[in-house]
């Protein structure tokens, strides 16, 4: 006879920039390998559990929220159908209340939960997180940006979210105050010399299991861009916002498509750092944090010396993206209009495609109608734009007795 | 909030509330007894917005709390702020420095919290109220008597203006539609109409801000179809004549309404909420902030009833209305401008003044926090009051 498998919830709740994104697309790209393994990865598209955290804090995030009412109730009630591990990962979750957190923790029945924060220097994670705000359509300039975040009141939405997403010891006050502090589990994200897979192998210790069954090679990313790219999105941010471009064009064409796929190749420029006196003020509080974790007692996954920023020296120089080498912008701008001209191209041919196909669906129905009705459409379309031919058409209209408009 | 001292207040402050009591934090804190039984076990305190809300809504009773209330504000303390904002924001100790922790939000004394922190709260709770009870029925909207013989006509413009048009006419028994209409267009100043468009498509559940709607038209240099009244009488022109098309202007719903009948020979009885209503900016912002809330704890069947429900709650009162943002505003002039030119150019008969077409310019630039709170906090106690024993729904 076999001891029953224990029932445990592992939530990854972020942080933002940490390799989320990798990690999640490796957990969903295996989960039918992982769930053979005891482990289920519980969903049916990829951004399944971002659906459920939007539901979980009540968030608005561009319309897609209303595909996600009930998402996080059927979340739930896959972990306590499951006897094995289970593991939800999405990282806005980082910024759950205390009583939302309360909330998924009920959900999750008699499971064990354990609670997983993957963190990494602020140094490193600041010009990454104003890099996110921009390729989410803020215009917010850098300085602005990081004024707002180091001023401690915090006022504003824009630093309510930063702090609320990356302050790794308030997540963990938020997330793991009613657990043992052995179930919650602090993974450093390794320096950038680190082996690549390292992130997986760190992660994959957590989960128990084996991270060389599993292949974390060429995965979904979320690749960064340089000073020139990320000024140049933030000035098309400008222009398209307010209504030019709806939410899913700007995510298809600005973020994936030029940002994604084609900015974020340019890896020759200058990279984003913080100026010498934000990163000295990150540096301290990072000192801070690791502190407090310390004392805490959490599990460690990696080092949290890890959190502790590399010395300056070994930082990118820092180059203003308020103020960018214009030609760089330019460069990346004429790269963007031919990427972009290349893809209305292919569009323009599909959509040439589509009216082929339209058109000889419509000269096959023709054949099959007779001569009365090509007439009768004829009349119709004269009526559009002649008021002599609309008078005749509502006398026919009359006589037949009908009310209806068209053809 | 991790002093037991300060727990202990802050638990007693919070039985204080839940039993009706108004007095302000600082004030309790600076007498509360620091050490009672069992109050420091209690766990974490409630956020400092949540405590706040109960004691706003306390101060709005009419009479004595009762277990009701208790239920209500137990409801408000459970729950965060829904939404972007601080997860927890936790209660000052008298004379603490704010910022002197460097982890976590900076505790804040509840009485000084912005007003649109609290209605962000506030909102949260009446949509939490919405979610577990079905709303009462509507009633029927009411029709006049169809008249055996009736006038064709057709109304056009800004919504809610055509719908107190339209309604005034049916209580009088004319209905709109038929052959050959004679049509009327309804003119507002263009702010007016602009401000009608966003009230309506917020009371039918989309969430955007009064300022993006603004400037969302005037990037894309359009006018929302019910407003471009140039294009809509052109299009009506084609079909029935220009003299055929009227342009009605009135300085307010009653005698648009009364030019409108004239110019058609019609009766109209004065007409009273319509749908979409007429609402003061701060009722749509409310509704506003609900839709963002609403739409993702409720599918569209269960959420439409309860808007409607919420909004026959509302108060039409003659609120200022709201005038476009300073950076629209030579857009809209522009726009109004070519509007009236376009109608006086196309030969209809004009029963007012086109000059009336030109914004006002006189309303506030975006709805007053203080004054969306105000209304959440009146709507929480109507809506809790009217679902009183309703609640069926576990959510």
């Amino acid at each position: 006879m076999t001891a029953p498998q224990a029932r445990k919830v592992i939530v990854h709740v972020g942080a933002p920039k940490t390799g989320t994104s990798f990690l999640q697309d490796l957990l969903f790209t295996h989960r039918e390998v992982l769930a053979e393994q005891g482990i289920l990865y519980p969903a049916d598209r990829f951004d399944a559990h971002f659906l459920a955290a939007l539901d979980l804090m009540e968030l608005q995030w561009g319309g897609l929220e209303k595909q996600a009412v009930g998402a996080w109730d059927r979340l739930a009630e896959q972990v306590r159908g499951w006897t094995g591990t289970v593991v939800i990962s999405h990282e806005i979750l980082a910024t759950a209340s205390p009583a939302q957190v309360a909330r998924a923790m009920e959900s999750f029945g008699d499971c064990e939960v354990h609670v997983l924060v993957s963190a990494r220097d602020l140094v490193r994670q600041i010009p990454a997180e104003w890099q996110e705000n921009v390729k989410h359509r803020r215009v917010v300039g850098y300085r602005d940006f990081l004024d707002k975040i180091t001023d401690p009141r915090r006022k504003g939405s824009l630093a309510a979210w930063f702090w609320g997403v990356q302050e790794v010891p308030d997540i963990l006050d938020r997330w793991g105050a009613a657990l043992p502090p052995e179930h919650v589990h602090v993974l450093t994200v390794p320096r950038p010399w680190a082996p690549r897979d390292l992130l997986w192998r760190r992660f994959a210790w957590v989960l128990g299991i084996d991270p060389v069954a599993y292949d974390p090679t060429d995965r979904r990313a979320n690749p960064s861009l340089g000073v020139p790219e990320t000024a140049l999105v933030r000035r098309i941010n400008e222009r398209v916002n307010n209504g030019v471009l709806a939410n899913e064009d700007y995510r298809q064409f600005v973020r994936e498509l030029l940002a994604h796929r084609t900015l974020s190749a340019r890896s020759e420029s200058a990279r984003l750092a913080l100026p010498p006196d934000v990163r000295a003020w990150a540096s301290d509080l990072c000192d801070t944090w690791v502190e407090v974790l310390t004392e805490r007692g959490y599990d460690v996954v990696g080092d949290l010396d890890d959190l502790r920023p590399g010395p300056p020296e070994l930082d990118p120089p820092f180059v203003d993206p308020d103020e960018p080498d214009e030609q760089q912008v330019a460069d990346a701008a004429m790269e963007s209009i031919v990427v972009l001209l290349r893809e209305a191209a292919r569009l323009q041919a599909v959509e040439h495609q589509l009216r082929e196909d339209v058109h000889a669906a419509q000269r096959e129905l023709d054949r099959s109608r007779g001569l009365w009705f090509r007439v009768k459409r004829k009349l119709v379309h004269l009526a559009d734009g002649n008021r002599g031919a609309a008078l005749g058409l509502a006398a026919y209209r009359r006589v037949r007795g009908r009310s209806s408009r068209s053809a | 909030m991790s002093s037991p001292e300060l727990r202990s207040a802050a638990w007693s402050w919070a039985d204080h509330l839940r039993a009706g009591g108004t007095t302000p934090w600082v004030q309790w804190v600076s007498t509360a007894p620091r050490d009672v039984p069992g109050l420091q076990g209690r766990g974490r305190v409630p956020g400092a917005a949540q405590l706040e809300l109960v004691r706003r809504l306390a101060g709005r009773l009419d009479g004595p709390a009762g277990p009701d209330f208790a239920a209500l504000a137990d409801r408000a303390l459970s729950r965060s702020g829904p939404g972007r904002g601080p997860a927890h924001i936790p209660l000052s100790w008298p004379g603490e420095e704010p910022t002197a922790s460097r982890i976590g939000v900076p505790p804040a004394d509840p009485g000084r919290l912005p007003a649109d922190e609290l209605a962000r709260a506030g909102v949260g709770l009446l949509a939490d109220l919405l979610a577990t009870a079905p709303p009462p029925p509507l009633e029927e909207g009411v029709r006049g008597r169809r008249r055996t013989w009736h006038k064709a006509f057709h109304l056009a413009g800004p919504p809610v203006t055509a719908a107190a048009v339209r309604r005034s006419l049916a209580l009088a028994g004319h209905h709109e539609g038929g052959r050959s209409p004679e049509v009327v267009l309804l003119a507002e100043p263009l702010d007016v109409a602009l401000a009608q468009v966003w009230s309506t498509r917020v009371q039918r559940g989309v969430p955007v801000r009064w300022v993006t709607f603004a400037g969302r038209w005037a990037r894309r240099d359009q006018l929302p179809p019910s407003t471009d009244l140039v294009a809509i009488a052109s299009w009506w022109a084609n079909r029935v004549g220009p003299e055929r098309v009227h342009v009605v202007t009135g300085a307010d719903l009653r005698r648009t309404a009364a030019t409108a009948a004239s110019v058609l020979g019609l009766s109209h009885v004065d007409a009273g909420p319509t749908d979409p209503r007429s609402l003061p900016p701060a009722a749509v912002d409310l509704l506003r902030r609900l839709n963002r809330v609403l739409n993702v704890r409720l599918p569209e069947h269960e959420r439409t009833p309860r808007l409607r429900w919420v909004t026959s709650l509302l108060p039409e009162d003659d609120a200022p209305a709201l005038t476009v943002p300073a950076r629209v505003r030579p857009w809209l002039d522009d726009r109004a401008q070519q509007v009236a030119d376009g109608l006086a150019d196309g030969g209809y008969a004009v029963h007012g003044d086109l000059t009336g077409i030109a914004p006002r310019h006189d309303g506030a630039p975006h709805p007053r926090n203080a004054e969306v709170l105000d209304l959440v906090l009146a709507t929480v106690l109507d809506v809790a009051e009217q679902l009183r024993g309703r609640e069926v729904v576990d959510r």
